[in-house]
Formats: structure tokens, C-alpha cells, sequence
């Protein structure tokens, strides 16, 4: 139901040509999208610093982008929660949640700051824990989760933000019905790019469990099975668009693809010893999982099933993602782990740490012990897959539901 | 996961898991010598977890230095996998002084290369070191409160936030909260603290069990051994066998000589330290090694033997046993079986003047300052003010004069190769160290080091024949025992630089930093006449 006029905005003699370029969105919205992008580019160069030049501080160059952007979302809706509470309009806080008595806020804005303030914990967590257990070898480790879940809290304060405006379908007065429908679409696409990072992060995060030697492992279809469905669904049902999950896949693998390859084209020297391998230019994380097939298929059962119940609807499409996850991957691992065609600059598959010896026998291969063998290995790994599967979908489709109600 | 699969399965082909410690409880290691025309002293603090930073401190003599360099060199890696040199920068108010950082990113075997570049042309040094993990840390007090304060006030907006997605985030503008809402809002709230609860639940459990695999898995586990004493021929032997499941792939088979010597084994007596040994054992299988004794008092001794394997680690195996008594007949003295270069000495317990037997063999333990009458009627003086106190962490030279019977200078000559050998116990055996003139390092470590450093390929098959390997190392002892001590002495010297200070004009200077304060004996071992002589030395550390 399209509702409330923006009041702050509907004296047309007020609108400046800036609110007009920002389409009446609030500036903040614009501030978290670009705070939700600049994270993920922060960890995915940091990722690749590691692997080329090893030798970091505390402000390193990618270090200092993940702090502008966690510190910048964190801030900015801090801000906003001390403006609006004690010098907001009443009209600004009726658009806000109150919260400990006397603060008000966006649910954005807090999950803004809920990952602004776990950034900053994980600092000196992590300063901590190289002196106990040494420097940064692996992502996966519990600082790194505490920074990791702070910077999601960012985008998914990121997504609340956008979301809360898009659902509110506020039709602004001294807007022509273009603007207003132009409006509406920024707003939608605003919503796929943070989805698009927030699954970025997501797999950045797991990737040490979804490389391509996992590829022929079923823990890879395992993991693969909880960590995405439940996001591609509820940020698919939170966009309202009919190819929603598409676009959403479409936006981590390009921008997951374009980071790393543009990194790939930079010099970079490794700083620590012993180096195994000789590089000259950053090494990065290999090629994007090709989600975009499986939210093609769930898209279009989605839009094939729109009167099933989310009960039906989480089995069906829980097995069709994960038969199309695997029915993609699996190949997909022979070709980008074992093809020379997949050792170039656009796969990115020869990219390899300066800390590993580039003879290792299995750089270009599947690894025995690495590798599910055995039909009845892979019928109980899948089955266990596909309940995982259906669950994450289920759960996704209960948070898309919940996205699409968001107001303040 | 497959990243740490992959960084576990090379480190494990590299046989680097195993790591080493050529000591106890003193890790800084000390240089002192000469690089090019440069008089040096090189103080290395590595890493006490392994990725970590070492810090390099470096004196130089003279004025006309431009630039110190260094750079970590590994020994699988050469220095081929070495990154570009590092600068060490003038530490202010201190002439010759240069202070600079390495990292090291694995454990194992590897060296520092440090580079001075001035006046009198380019002078390089290559200092080996053990990079191993060896701390066990607690969370400090005051770092836990305000993780904790943090951790609370994260748990409180994150139950603020599950609960207003229930209920208050639903509202449309404008709207008011009403009963069912604040109903949600409670239970949204409880099912969020239940969530915060699981989620440091879990990271709880998991930071727990990432110790635990550090500790048992990443730090350095010492080998162990069981020493035991036998009668044989009316002598006792003791048999030192290491125990083969502390060998964790450090296979044995790949010892290499050290001065001559597969072992260095010293023994102590535990509490009074007044009665020492040092012995070479020799070997009987790949673990197990054999010494007769010399006429050592009975009772419980502390055992450290120190080995060195191919790539130049030195390993300290600790043990202690008890020694029964056994009388010594002038028979049985002749036959005795050890080899020709062990040594032992009685003197007093540590910290009391007088012995506890009396017996004209003893040895009185010398005090700073104060000239120390050893075994052939010379003496040895510590040159240091008498009470001079010593403080922790700082580098000493600790410099022994030791005067013929006719009050000259005693003209030393080098015993199994170096000029004056020294091990430094600790009164409650917490640090042990066997050092040299050059440093607190095997000479053959930077030996190996060094021709590691002019190979250009990758050194591990030539590990592919374990026996061929002890073969060759049992050929080369057997050849030593045939030359005379001459050619033996010469043979051990090999390409060493004995010009660094170790010893001029009877005198023998060792580099040290003692790494705590308490109660240090120092068995100072030298040479002269074809007689090793050993002194004592007490030394208090604050």
C-alpha cells in the first residue's frame, strides 16, 4: 500500500538539486551502501595483501579501508541516533525505533552501529591474539569472525536502511510520478548491490571450506547448502523483483570477480620469508562460486510457485538449488582446478601465495584426501546437504517475508 | 580449510613441523665477531610464537657506517626465498647502534643475514636461529574487562535490535506500539539474548579448542629421553635412549657432528650443582647413545644433551638420573672407556664457599674478580669487578683470563675446535645453555647455514637414504678418531674466524644475556697443554 508523504520534502520551494540528484533518499542510505561496499573491498584486499606482501600494520591500506567504512556507518548512524533523539522532529522520530527509554533509531542505523562497535572490539581481540597464537595464517579465526560479523551488521544495517524506505513506498509530493518511480527503483538496486556485498562477505568468509579444491568434497556442497540459500531467498523476496536472487548473484560474482582481478593486474612484492614462491604482481582469491545459476533456477520457481506455501516452497526450492549447485560445481571444479585454460589473469586459478611452493604436486589437482569418494559417501553427504539445504531455505524465506515488512 | 590442509601438508613434506631449541629458557641469541673489517655484536630476539617478529639489535665499531641491513633466510627456502633487505635504523644517543625487525612467518630452521655497508667496504654476517613457538599465553586482566564491557554492550544492542525487528521496526510511521507489539518486542528480546548466549557459547568453545590444537600441535615440543645407569666392566654407563614418541618425524637418523661430537651431554648434580661432567656419547642406534662415566660423586643429576640435525637446529634434550656410587679402583680407572675428550670437575655447591667433601681433587668455584686456581696449578679470573651485579637482558661479554703457573698469560689451545667452551646453568635448572666464544649458536649451524646460502636448489633429496646419511656422518667420526689432535683441531676449526675477541693473550671472551634474575653457575672449559681444564663460576643475576 503506498502511503505517507514525506513531509520534510513536500514543499517543493525547499527541494535543492542535491535532494533532487539524491531522489529524496536520505543521505545516510547513500553513506551505509557505499560503507557496506567498501568493507568487503577492504577484507577482499587485505586477503590479497596477505597472500602477495605479507607484512602488514595496524594501517595498512586495505586495513584503512575497512576501518573508513565500518567506522563511517558506524558513526553516521550514531549521529543520526543522538540528532534525532534529542533535536529530531517528532515526525523524524515516528519514523524511528525506540529503544532504552529515550534513543531513537533506524533498525538500520543500529545494526550500523552494532557493527561499527564489533570492529572495533575485534582490534584489540585480534592485536591479542597474534601475540598469544601468532600473525594473521587463516581468516576463519574467532577475531577475525568478531570483525567479520561486525562488518555483515554494517551491511545488513545497510540493507535495513534501504529496505525500510523501499517498503514504506512513500510517494514524495513534490516529486513528478518518474521521480517517484525512479525513486523506487534506485532504491531496489541500492538494495541488490548490498545483498550482492553481504553475500560476498558470506563466502569470503567461508572460503577456506569453498575453494576449488573442495570442489569434489561434499562438505563443500555441505556448507554451500547453509550459507547461501537463506540469503539468496530473503534478500530475493526482500528486493521484490522477479529476478531478484539473479541480479543479487550476478552483483557478488562481478564485483568479487572484478575486485580480485584488478588486484591481479598490480605489482606487489612479498615482504616476509621464507618465500616459496616468486611473485611480482597480488595473488588473490580464485574465480566466485557461479551462483548465479542456482538463483536463476530458484527465481524461476519462485515466480512459478508464487501460491505455494513456504513450507512446499522450501522444499522444492531447497533441492533445486542444490542439485543445480552441484550439478554446476561439480564439473566446474575439473575445469577451474585442473584446466590450463582456467591458469589465466580472467579465472584467476594460477594466483597462488608467495608462502606456498608453486611445484606442490596437487596445485593443479584434486587431492585424494581432500576428495568424497564412494557413491554411498556422496548419497549420504547430499542427503544430509539437502536438509540442509531446505532448512537455510526455509529460514531464508521467513526472513525475505520479514524484510518485506520492515518500516522504520 | 583446504587453505590450512594445504599450509599443514607442506610444512609436514618440509619436515619442518618438528622445530628445535638449543637451550633452556634462553632465547635471545648473541653474535660476536667480526663482519668484513667491522667489529660486531649481534643481538637476535626471536618470535615466542611463530608467525611472528624477531627483534635485531646491532653494534658496530666505528663511525664511518652508512647502512645496516638485514633479512630472515630459511634454510629450505635459501636465500633465493628471501625478501628484500630490511633496513635497521641508529637507535639515538647510542653510536653504533642499529635496531631493526624481521619476520618470520614459519617454524624451523633459519638465520639472520645481517649487512654493513660503510668506510671499510661491505661486511655480512649470518647469525642461525630456531624459529619456534613456545608461548603460552593468558588473556591480561585488564584486556579481558574491556572485552568483556564490549561484549556486553554488544549482546545489549544486538537483544535491542532482534527485539525491535519483531515489533517496533514493524510499525508504520506514526503508528503506536500496543500490547501484542511490547509482546513481541519481549519475546524477540529473549530469543535474541538466548541467541547472543549460544553465539559466545560457541565462540567460547571454539576459541578453546584453537588453543588447545596451538598448544598441542604448533609449539615446540622438546624430544625426551630416559637415562638409566649401568655396570660395565667394573664402570658405570650411562645409557641415554630417546624416547621415539617425542620424535614427531625429527627423525634422528639426520644428527650431524657438532665440534666433532654427535652428543654433548652434560651432567649436573641437581640442587648443589658442585659436581659437572661434560661427555660425548657415542651412538648405539638411531636413538639411543652410550657414555662410560667419569669418578662422579653419587646422586640425582640433571641431564642435558645437545644434538644438532642436518639443517643446523640444535635440540637440548633434559632428563635427570641417579648416578649410584661405585668404587673406583686405579685398575678400573685405566680401563676406562669414555671418550678421550670428556671432562668433569667436584667443586663446591653453589653459593657456599666450602666443598661439600673434602677432597684434594676438588675445585674451589671462583667469584668475579677473584683469581681462581684450577686443575694444573694455572688459574682463571673472571674480569669483573669483585660483586658486580649482573642484570637480566642485557648482553655481557663475559671475558676469563686464564694465567700459566708462572703468573703469564696461558697460551690456550682450542679444545674440539672453538677456544673455550662454556655451559651456564641456572640454580633451579630452568635455563641451560652450552656457548662459545662466537656466540650463544653452533658454529656448525652457521657452518650449514652459510652453504646453504651458496646452494641455489632446494636440499631435501639429498634426506632420501637415512642410512646413507648415518653411514657418511659414522664415516666422517671414525676418520676424526684416526688424525692426530693437530689435524683433528685444524680439521674442527675448518673455515672459522677465531680473530672476533674470543681469545686474546689467555683470554677467552662469551657473549650472554641472562635471561632472568636468580643464581648462574658458569663450567668454563679451556685448553693448554694438551689438558682441558675446567673452572666454576658463580654469578648473580637481578
Amino acid at each position: 500500500m503506498e502511503t505517507t508523504v514525506n513531509r520534510s520534502l513536500a514543499d517543493k520551494k525547499t527541494l535543492s538539486s542535491t535532494q533532487e540528484f539524491l531522489l529524496g533518499i536520505p543521505l545516510y542510505v547513500y553513506v551505509s551502501v557505499i560503507a557496506s561496499k567498501m568493507v568487503i573491498l577492504g577484507i577482499l584486499w587485505d586477503i590479497a595483501w596477505h597472500m602477495s606482501i605479507g607484512r602488514d600494520g595496524l594501517f595498512s591500506a586495505p586495513h584503512v579501508v575497512v576501518y573508513i567504512g565500518a567506522a563511517t556507518a558506524g558513526i553516521f548512524s550514531g549521529y543520526q541516533v543522538l540528532k534525532t533523539s534529542f533535536w529530531g522532529k517528532q515526525a523524524e522520530k515516528n519514523k524511528m525505533v525506540n529503544f532504552w527509554g529515550i534513543f531513537y533509531s533506524s533498525l538500520g542505523g543500529l545494526f550500523c552501529i552494532w557493527g561499527g562497535i564489533a570492529a572495533l572490539t575485534s582490534a584489540p581481540f585480534d592485536d591479542w591474539w597474534h601475540s598469544a597464537y601468532g600473525l594473521d595464517v587463516q581468516i576463519f579465526s574467532p577475531p577475525h569472525t568478531v570483525l567479520l560479523l561486525g562488518l555483515m551488521g554494517v551491511q545488513i544495517g545497510a540493507m535495513m536502511s534501504v529496505l525500510a524506505i523501499l517498503n514504506r513506498k512513500e510517494q514524495i509530493a513534490s516529486f513528478t510520478a518518474e521521480q517517484n518511480k525512479a525513486r523506487n527503483k534506485r532504491l531496489q538496486w541500492m538494495f541488490v548491490l548490498t545483498a550482492g556485498f553481504f553475500i560476498t562477505t558470506i563466502f569470503t568468509t567461508l572460503s577456506e571450506f569453498l575453494g576449488r579444491w573442495d570442489m569434489h568434497n561434499v562438505s563443500f556442497y555441505q556448507i554451500g547448502s547453509v550459507a547461501f540459500p537463506f540469503c539468496l531467498l530473503a534478500t530475493a523476496r526482500g528486493a521484490g523483483m522477479k529476478w531478484g536472487a539473479t541480479y543479487i548473484a550476478i552483483t557478488f560474482m562481478v564485483f568479487h570477480w572484478a575486485v580480485n582481478a584488478t588486484l591481479r593486474l598490480f605489482p606487489a612484492e612479498p615482504l616476509l620469508g621464507p618465500i616459496h614462491n616468486k611473485i611480482t604482481t597480488y595473488q588473490t582469491l580464485g574465480f566466485p562460486l557461479l551462483m548465479v545459476f542456482p538463483a536463476f533456477v530458484i527465481d524461476w520457481l519462485r515466480h512459478k510457485l508464487q501460491a505455494t506455501n513456504d513450507w512446499w516452497l522450501s522444499v522444492i526450492l531447497g533441492l533445486a538449488y542444490l542439485l543445480t549447485f552441484f550439478a554446476i560445481h561439480y564439473p566446474f571444479g575439473y575445469f577451474i582446478l585442473e584446466s590450463p585454460l582456467a591458469r589465466n589473469w580472467f579465472w584467476g586459478s594460477y594466483s597462488w601465495t608467495f608462502q606456498n611452493d608453486p611445484d606442490w604436486e596437487f596445485r593443479y589437482k584434486f587431492v585424494d584426501w581432500n576428495t568424497t569418494v564412494g557413491l554411498a559417501n556422496w548419497v549420504m553427504g547430499l542427503g544430509i546437504a539437502l536438509l540442509l539445504s531446505i532448512f537455510s531455505t526455509r529460514i531464508g524465506l521467513a526472513w525475505g517475508k520479514w524484510m518485506k515488512q520492515v518500516q522504520r | 580449510m583446504f587453505l590450512r590442509k594445504i599450509t599443514a601438508f607442506l610444512l609436514l613434506t618440509c619436515g619442518l613441523v618438528g622445530q628445535a631449541k638449543a637451550h633452556i629458557g634462553s632465547a635471545g641469541i648473541v653474535q660476536e665477531g667480526k663482519a668484513g673489517n667491522y667489529h660486531i655484536q649481534v643481538y637476535v630476539e626471536p618470535p615466542d610464537v611463530i608467525p611472528g617478529i624477531a627483534k635485531v639489535s646491532v653494534s658496530v665499531d666505528g663511525t664511518d657506517i652508512e647502512n645496516v641491513r638485514i633479512s630472515p633466510i630459511y634454510y629450505w627456502t635459501g636465500d633465493e626465498g628471501s625478501p628484500r633487505f630490511d633496513e635497521a635504523l641508529p637507535v639515538a644517543g647510542e653510536t653504533g647502534r642499529y635496531e631493526g625487525q624481521i619476520w618470520l612467518m614459519e617454524s624451523g630452521a633459519a638465520s639472520v643475514k645481517v649487512i654493513i655497508e660503510g668506510k671499510r667496504g661491505t661486511g655480512e654476517t649470518l647469525i642461525p636461529i630456531a624459529a619456534i613457538a613456545t608461548a603460552k599465553r593468558d588473556l591480561p586482566p585488564s584486556l579481558g574487562w574491556i572485552l568483556a564491557g564490549l561484549a556486553v554492550l554488544l549482546v545489549g544492542i544486538l537483544t535491542t535490535i532482534i527485539g525491535a525487528s519483531t515489533s517496533d521496526s514493524l510499525l508504520k510511521p506514526g503508528e503506536q506500539s500496543n500490547k501484542n507489539f511490547k509482546r513481541r518486542r519481549a519475546v524477540g528480546s529473549t530469543v535474541g539474548l538466548s541467541f547472543c548466549g549460544l553465539l559466545l557459547f560457541v565462540g567460547n568453545n571454539w576459541w578453546s579448542n584453537l588453543s588447545r590444537d596451538y598448544k598441542d600441535s604448533f609449539m615446540y615440543k622438546p624430544y625426551t629421553a630416559t637415562s638409566a645407569i649401568k655396570i660395565e666392566n667394573a664402570q658405570r654407563v650411562l645409557t641415554f635412549k630417546i624416547d621415539s614418541s617425542s620424535v614427531q618425524e625429527r627423525w634422528t637418523s639426520y644428527v650431524i657432528p657438532d665440534h666433532g661430537k654427535l652428543m654433548h651431554l652434560f651432567l649436573v648434580r641437581q640442587g648443589t650443582m658442585d659436581a659437572f661432567a661434560h661427555l660425548h656419547p657415542s651412538r648405539k642406534d638411531t636413538l639411543t647413545f652410550e657414555a662410560p662415566l667419569p669418578n662422579l660423586p653419587a646422586g640425582k643429576y640433571l641431564v642435558f644433551a645437545d644434538i644438532l640435525r642436518f639443517h643446523g637446529l640444535q635440540y637440548t634434550i633434559a632428563d635427570t638420573v641417579d648416578i649410584p656410587a661405585l668404587k673406583i679402583t686405579q685398575e678400573s680407572a685405566e680401563k676406562h672407556t669414555g671418550d678421550s675428550d670428556d671432562t668433569y670437575i667436584v667443586t663446591n655447591p653453589i653459593n657456599k664457599k666450602l666443598p661439600a667433601v673434602q677432597d684434594a681433587s676438588i675445585t674451589i668455584c671462583g667469584q668475579p674478580g677473584i683469581k681462581t686456581p684450577v686443575q694444573d696449578g694455572s688459574s682463571i679470573i673472571w674480569e669483573e669487578k669483585p660483586n658486580q651485579v649482573l642484570k637480566a637482558g642485557q648482553v655481557y661479554d663475559l671475558k676469563f683470563s686464564v694465567i700459566a703457573p708462572d703468573g703469564k698469560p696461558a697460551e690456550l689451545q682450542p679444545y674440539l675446535g672453538m677456544m673455550g667452551h662454556a655451559a651456564i646453568l641456572k640454580e633451579d635448572g630452568s635455563v641451560y645453555i652450552h656457548l662459545h666464544p662466537n656466540g650463544t649458536f653452533s658454529a656448525t649451524s652457521q657452518q650449514v647455514m652459510e652453504k646453504r646460502v651458496k646452494e641455489t636448489v632446494n636440499p631435501s633429496r639429498r634426506l632420501s637414504n637415512a642410512k646413507k646419511f648415518r653411514d657418511s656422518v659414522d664415516h666422517v667420526l671414525a676418520q676424526l678418531q684416526t688424525m692426530t689432535e693437530e689435524e683433528r683441531d685444524k680439521w674442527l676449526m675448518g673455515n672459522m674466524k677465531h680473530e672476533s675477541g674470543g681469545h686474546h693473550g689467555g683470554s677467552v671472551t662469551l657473549p650472554y644475556v641472562f635471561p632472568s634474575a636468580g643464581n648462574y653457575r658458569i663450567w668454563l672449559q679451556v685448553k693448554r697443554n694438551g689438558k682441558i681444564l675446567t673452572g666454576a663460576f658463580d654469578a648473580k643475576v637481578i
